[in-house]
């Protein structure tokens, strides 16, 4: 019966957020992250589809950098969000954007050939990404 | 500054490549669908792209390639890669010469094969190089092992496993001997070489080139069936497998 009541207080502290190092060593324990971080991500597409002009019929699994990266804010980070919430810094116009998070990217490339409808082989480099990251 | 660790777990996607295949074209290039099957599994991709660029980057300065690049990354290809999809790639069956041009040209034979002036050695020459190297003599000495034609068997090879010739065959690609298909209208194969300058090793010399022009062994080994698994319906993005987050 106490051992009943121990587990329930346990988990009414892990609740309410008070047992943090215990929910920490739950959350670790889960395998993947969640699906909108920044990471790799790659999408199977025909070499013509790639809009590059190229005429081929063979399919190439293009890799990209998507997702969210969390808000490391730096002075600078938090200051040109103040000063935009606050309007000294206008707005920038759709042409001009500006970042004040860090973005997700690549870290290095990949290249990728194939052989076109001519039968002559071609190869574009730095096609792909490799790896992906949060950059400043 | 946040950092994620790129695992990329690699996932063989050839039951979806076979279903795309399937999907989008009608299996009229047999080894335009090796090829597709070859850039899903991303292994195969990335070395068959790697030996590609080996084998068409100039020497700066040049405009020829490095042969010796080239042929160094297409034994990495034969060696890294399943041969579900290596093989796959060089022996794919054609019924057309569109399949047959592709097929010719897979090992980027314009620098793995053919000489840069178009000359060609004498194959008792080019053989004795080739006895010299040491990775080469045994890869050759597996393929005239394996490769023995014999009118006696079903097979038509002496030892009675056509699989083994196919694999030693391949095994001579990417090395002095490298041979390759020299047309697209058939799956003939010879060496790059002639026997003109034999002398009274004439003979001798037609019989080297005849185990890969007239061997009934090579000829009647099996091309490579793809699977042609239960389809599923793929997806157009695929994340790949599992990532640890670093925090710092």
């Amino acid at each position: 019966m106490t051992t009943f009541l121990k587990v329930l207080v346990l988990l009414f502290c892990i609740a309410k957020g008070e047992g943090h190092w215990l929910r920490s060593l739950i959350v670790r324990t889960r395998r993947s992250a969640p699906d909108s971080q920044c990471s790799l991500r790659s999408i199977l597409l025909q070499v013509r589809d790639l809009g590059l002009g190229y005429n081929s019929d063979e399919t190439v699994l293009f890799k990209y950098c998507s997702g969210t990266c969390p808000r490391a804010r730096s002075n600078h980070d938090l200051t040109l969000s103040n000063l935009l919430l606050s309007g000294l810094l206008p707005h920038p116009t759709p042409g001009e954007l500006w970042h004040n998070t860090p973005c997700c990217r690549p870290t290095h490339y990949e290249d990728i050939a194939f052989l076109d409808n001519s039968h002559r082989w071609h190869k574009v480099e730095k096609l792909s990404a490799a790896g992906c990251s949060c950059v400043d | 500054l946040c950092n994620v660790d790129n695992k990329i777990e690699e996932k063989p996607l050839k039951r979806i490549g076979n279903c795309l295949g399937t999907a989008w074209f009608t299996h009229a290039n047999q080894c335009l669908k090796a090829a597709q099957d070859c850039g899903l599994y991303e292994k195969c991709g990335a070395l068959r792209s790697e030996y590609v660029l080996a084998c068409t980057k100039p020497i700066p300065g040049t405009s020829r390639c490095s042969q010796y690049k080239c042929h160094r990354a297409l034994r990495r290809f034969l060696e890294r890669v399943p041969e579900e999809y290596s093989l796959g790639v060089l022996f794919c069956p054609c019924t057309n010469t569109l399949c047959g041009e592709r097929r010719r040209k897979t090992i980027v034979p314009s620098c793995s094969y053919q000489d840069a002036e178009g000359l060609q050695p004498n194959c008792l020459h080019q053989q004795s190089f080739c006895r010299r190297d040491d990775l080469c003599r045994s890869r050759l000495a597996d393929f005239l092992s394996n490769c023995q034609p014999s009118t006696l068997t079903a097979s038509g090879c002496l030892k009675d496993s056509t699989g083994l010739c196919l694999r030693a065959y391949a095994g001579l690609i990417g090395t002095i001997m490298t041979p390759n298909y020299i047309s697209n209208s058939s799956a003939d194969v010879s060496l790059w070489c002639n026997c003109e300058g034999s002398g009274n090793q004439w003979q001798e010399c037609l019989k080297l080139q005849r185990l890969f022009t007239h061997n009934s062994c090579l000829r009647e080994s099996p091309n490579l069936q793809q699977n042609q698994a239960q389809c599923e319906r793929p997806s157009a993005e695929a994340d790949w497998g599992s990532r640890r987050q670093k925090q710092t």
